[in-house]
């Protein structure tokens, strides 16, 4: 028997939660070339050093948490239900 | 082990949990609003009340612990005036339009609702704007810096009601503490059993919510108010102590700066936004400032703390089963979002910060920026509601 149409979109989310991971690393390339341009503000290189560790850290978690969403869909096969309804950006349970 | 990495390891799960009290708490000043006027109902006010009064009254506590000293905590107090009134006018009209708050704007766009991606690109199209053109033509940071000193405080222990109102006593902060943060609880409280009231009255039996569930641990369920406001609460204060025994600074809590950063981000490899960019010369003002991405931090605690939230927000939609990719039948609302976009970004850096960082955190710091953000935020967005119904 074909499977029921996928209504609802978790790959989607998945895939969103990847660039936010994607996006933290591309971010930590041009932490110190930014600062050095700064007037106000301008953070020491321990600072910069740190976060940019930091942002590709955060970066590989995220990417490997839309991995394992990946594979709970998988096994799960949540995706294949239906979402509940939030037209009005009000939860259903508002 | 560097003390930059642990604040920003530590920031990034306070993201997480802050993400989801969000989209399971649907804590979104916007949707509070809305829900009263339209449909009398206050359940998401009752959960940013909650989260508004522990959170205030812990950041008293600390403070008068001396867990973060005073001079710790007030290093990091804005400057409050004028420009908070403006700021706030612009930005609640701004987010009225969009029909989302800074943190609504993420748990929304975190769960699908493309127009809030709408909304986002709009902030960051009208913090450019602001960067480039209003920052530097106006000569903003010297208004804000030099202006007359009843439309503005100084920063600091100047703008600190417990130093204000009662000198260096260590209880200060506590008592003030005490003040707001008991003010919101009680009025959370009241809500609260309000609300409950007329629920059994409809139901003719008697209706209690609880607070935490199971099957909101699993987010199956929304989060009770009380529980998305204990989080919310709790995430400021993680921000707040994990910031100061780290690197020794106290960071507050803050969306719309690190949507400047992003910009920074996204521009980098195409434009040199520090070099003539934004040098314009107005001879009729006193003094020509930078453009305005020049005088803030490449990033801040924050710029992590809110990727980890959108992370955090679209995670629990998925767990929960909401997320959805809505589109919105009148293809307008794209053009509504982006303009209202744009308005938010221009007012949250007017007011120096949206209903985060200038609202929620102007309690925390116990400065004026709150209460002078408060009115002017209300009536935008009452504003913008009827703006809407008038035309729609």
């Amino acid at each position: 028997m074909a499977a029921p149409k996928r209504k609802n979109h978790n790959w989607c989310g998945i895939t969103l939660i990847g660039l936010y991971g994607l996006f933290s690393i591309y971010a930590s390339f041009f932490l110190a070339y930014l600062n050095n341009g700064k007037i106000i503000g301008k953070l020491s290189n321990e600072a910069i050093v740190g976060i940019k560790e930091a942002f590709i850290m955060w970066g590989i978690i995220f990417i490997i948490g839309a991995i394992l969403l990946t594979i709970r869909e998988y096994v799960l096969k949540s995706g294949r239900k239906e979402a509940k309804d939030t037209e009005s950006g009000v939860s259903p349970h508002y | 082990m560097n003390p930059y990495f642990l604040e920003y390891a530590i920031v990034g799960i306070a993201g997480l949990i802050f993400g989801a009290a969000l989209e399971r708490g649907r804590m979104c000043f916007v949707l509070a609003t809305n829900n009263i006027i339209m449909a009398k109902d206050t359940k998401i006010l009752e959960g940013i009340l909650w989260a508004f009064g522990i959170s205030v009254l812990a950041f008293g506590i600390i403070e008068s612990l001396g867990i973060v000293p005073v001079q710790a905590a007030v290093a990091g107090v804005f400057p409050s005036g004028w420009y908070d009134l403006v700021g706030a006018l612009l930005f609640g009209f701004g987010i009225g339009l969009c029909g989302a708050c800074m943190s609504g704007l993420i748990f929304r766009a975190g769960s699908g609702f493309t127009q809030n991606w709408m909304q986002l690109f709009g902030i960051l199209v009208g913090t450019i704007f602001f960067a480039f053109l209003i920052f530097p033509l106006t000569n903003f940071l010297y208004w804000i810096l030099h202006t007359v000193p009843w439309l503005a405080l100084k920063g600091g222990l100047y703008d600190y009601m417990p130093h204000e109102w009662f000198g260096n006593a260590i209880w200060g902060p506590f008592v003030v503490g005490l003040i707001f943060g008991g003010f919101f609880l009680v009025l959370g409280l009241y809500l609260t059993k309000k609300r409950f009231a007329k629920i059994s009255k409809e139901r003719g039996e008697q209706y209690k919510e609880p607070v935490i569930s199971w099957d909101m641990l699993k987010f199956k369920d929304a989060f009770s108010p009380r529980l998305g406001g204990l989080l919310f609460a709790v995430v400021a204060v993680i921000v707040f102590l994990a910031s100061y025994f780290t690197v020794h600074k106290a960071a507050y809590m803050g969306v719309t700066t690190p949507y400047g950063s992003f910009d920074a981000y996204i521009l980098a490899p195409f434009i040199n936004l520090f070099t003539t960019v934004g040098h314009y010369k107005a001879s009729f003002l006193p003094k020509i400032s930078s453009n305005w991405f020049q005088i803030v931090p490449v990033a801040i605690p924050m710029t992590l703390l809110v990727i980890a939230t959108f992370a955090g927000a679209t995670t629990t939609a998925i767990l929960g089963g909401e997320f959805k990719w809505r589109v919105p039948k009148r293809k307008i609302m794209f053009l509504q979002n982006f303009i209202g976009g744009i308005l938010t970004g221009v007012g949250a850096r007017i007011a120096l910060g949206c209903n985060i960082g200038t609202l929620w955190s102007g309690f925390l710091m116990f400065s004026w920026a709150g209460l002078l953000f408060l009115p002017t935020l209300v009536l935008g967005m009452y504003l913008a509601l009827k703006f809407q119904q008038a035309i729609w």
